[in-house]
């Protein structure tokens, strides 16, 4: 369960100033977060992963309130309860798909388990990629993989980041079908952010972002 | 997948500037090493085989050569002196003296040198008999064991000797009689094992035919090798090879008294050595800090590789933060990739230098005869390998600094 409440950041100097609406997540649920280019979406997504500390607000997942964490702690419980799909395929070059599936564990202190990542990647019908490494895989394998690696942790909460803006729309139905299977599938809290309005009908819960600095309650 | 790994797999994955870090590194710390394996092999043959001996007396000429040829065996003597002329120091009765080994050199076989002297030259360096006897009358031999088992000689074998010390079939003894080796030595780490060791008269006996092929006394049979060799008169050997008894200010005056009165010369083994040493010291002090340049350009390829690497892994760094791994995991990541690329180098660099001293040991054992250890692993290498891990710290911390401060908002908003 994702709950929000007054989340507000600030730039530093005369930076702009986001206000967000509140947000109620449960789990196995999905959420749209849709809004035009500058209207603080990426800001939102950084906040709700952890990555940005607003200057007031709640973000509380799972009963703890993260926003009130720093530091290790912080990076810790990002680690285990929260997925990102990140937009870009960012990847560990050096090496193969499947150990970027393993470091995303060892990053987030959990045991290794090459069984269970191995299963990721089958549901995600790239497992024949494993011992690949993932610069050699085309963009929509990529995509795939940053998907499998989201979900490797079994997190809480999984975020993404535009995660069909480079796909057509035949494909951009499919991710955003398998993005929500397997989030309902760990009975994790989905939230996509994206501008793609493509996918407005296929989501029950849809935040819409106005493109202004400023935010106001819903 | 640890950091230990992971920073392992980075390294492979650029491998042509992990390569020429590796390599700098490599070449200078095999450089240091290589100085520091040379300098003490070379300081522990000269000075194992200084066994305690105080004065070297020979023929007037370069007092190096005479040391070289008389305790070490490897360059050719200066020339003979008169027996008559170093009859004192032989004597055992010397109120200063405790002991006096007379050497006559000039022969050798197959490159190893023939040694004539008196039993005496075993309690230098401390020799005992493995096999066979002590010799008994004149072209008996005592090999040395590392001299037996490299030239193959049993009790009982025989062989002519050549002149010099270099092995050519022109300049063997044809007419000289034979000698014949009835005892061989137990290895004493000296040497004593590199020599064949026979009796002073023994290469008397070889030009006595060169001179006067028709005496009949040709095999030497009116020497008596076991009394002392102050008996004869009208021979020469080469060197006197002398350890005093009691302190070195009797050695200074002997020494003063025989150059400056005597056509013979004295040498102190430690002075010469010390001066040797010097003058070896001023070209290994120019590789040295040739090699401490090579480290110094191994620490800026590390750096300049790290660094570079920065900028094309600001999104793998992010993402690792994303993933939970906290800024000192970064750190150390980078830290990591650092140190193993120094130590891996420098652990190349040990590898190559100890080939080499392999090497160079081949060249040494062939052509002088001394046996290096290439095996050998000083303690200054420990330290040369901590050196290197300094040097990758050093090398790591400015871009290890930089990828623990990755901000992650903004290089994954790009």
């Amino acid at each position: 369960m994702l709950k929000t409440h007054d989340l507000t950041y600030t730039y530093a100097g005369n930076g702009p100033s986001f206000r967000f609406p509140d947000l109620s997540v449960a789990p196995a649920e999905a959420c749209l977060l849709l809004g035009p280019s500058g209207a603080g979406k990426s800001t939102w997504l950084h906040l709700l992963a952890g990555l940005l500390t607003p200057v007031a607000g709640s973000t509380v997942l799972a009963g703890t309130d993260y926003a009130r964490l720093s530091g290790g702690a912080l990076d810790r419980f990002r680690g285990r309860n929260i997925g990102l799909v990140l937009q870009r395929p960012y990847f560990l070059q050096a090496l193969t798909v499947k150990e970027n599936l393993l470091i995303a564990r060892r990053s987030a202190g959990l045991a290794p388990d090459k069984a269970g990542a191995l299963h990721v990647l089958e549901q995600l019908g790239i497992a024949h990629h494993a011992d690949v490494r993932p610069g050699r895989l085309s963009v929509g394998e990529q995509q795939r993989v940053t998907i499998a690696r989201a979900l490797v942790n079994r997190p809480q909460l999984i975020l993404a980041d535009e995660p069909t803006s480079a796909l057509d729309n035949r494909n951009a139905a499919r991710v955003s079908d398998l993005l929500r299977q397997r989030a309902a599938d760990l009975g994790a809290a989905l939230v996509v952010v994206t501008h793609d309005q493509r996918l407005k009908d296929q989501f029950d819960a849809v935040v819409e972002l106005r493109p202004s600095t400023h935010q106001e309650n819903y | 997948m640890s950091i230990f790994s992971l920073a392992l797999r980075n390294l492979l994955h650029r491998p042509w500037v992990t390569a020429l870090s590796l390599i700098l590194a490599a070449l200078g710390t095999g450089l240091i090493s290589l100085i520091l394996l040379l300098n003490w092999q070379l300081e522990q043959q000269f000075d194992r085989n200084l066994a305690g001996i105080d004065l070297v007396v020979g023929a007037k000429g370069s007092p190096l050569q005479l040391m070289m040829s008389s305790m070490y065996h490897i360059s050719s003597p200066t020339g003979n002196v008169p027996l008559d002329g170093v009859k004192p120091f032989l004597n055992p009765e010397h109120p200063y003296i405790e002991l006096g080994v007379p050497l006559a050199l000039g022969d050798s076989y197959r490159g190893r040198r023939i040694v004539g002297t008196r039993p005496a030259f075993f309690d230098l360096y401390g020799a005992e008999l493995g096999k066979g006897n002590m010799w008994t009358k004149p072209m008996d031999v005592v090999a040395g064991a590392t001299a037996a088992r490299e030239l193959g000689l049993a009790i009982g074998d025989t062989f002519q000797s050549s002149h010099g010390l270099i092995e050519d079939d022109d300049l063997t003894h044809r007419d000289a009689p034979e000698f014949r080796i009835t005892g061989i030595l137990a290895p004493t780490g000296t040497v004593a094992d590199l020599i064949l060791i026979t009796p002073a008269e023994s290469l008397w006996a070889v030009h006595d035919t060169h001179d006067h092929a028709e005496e009949s006394h040709a095999e030497g049979t009116h020497y008596n090798v076991t009394g002392p060799l102050s008996a004869y008169t009208d021979r020469s050997i080469t060197s006197v090879l002398i350890r005093f008894r009691g302190n070195s200010v009797t050695a200074l005056n002997m020494q003063r008294s025989i150059n400056e009165n005597t056509e013979m010369q004295a040498v102190t083994p430690t002075i010469q050595l010390a001066e040797l040493f010097a003058t070896v010291g001023q070209g290994e002090k120019v590789l040295r800090q040739l090699g401490y340049v090579v480290v110094a350009v191994s620490v800026l390829s590390i750096f300049i590789g790290l660094y570079n690497s920065l900028d094309q892994r600001r999104g793998e760094l992010a993402l690792l933060r994303s993933l939970g791994a906290g800024p000192p995991k970064l750190f150390g990541l980078l830290m990591l990739e650092g140190t193993l690329t120094a130590i891996a180098g420098a652990l190349l660099g040990l590898m190559v230098s100890h080939l080499g001293i392999a090497v160079i040991a081949r060249y040494f054992s062939e052509t002088y005869r001394y046996d290096f250890r290439a095996l050998v692993f000083l303690p200054q290498e420990w330290w040369l390998l901590l050196g290197a891990g300094v040097v990758g710290v050093i090398a790591a911390a400015i871009p290890a600094h930089r990828a623990s401060r990755t901000d992650v908002h903004s290089t994954l908003s790009q």
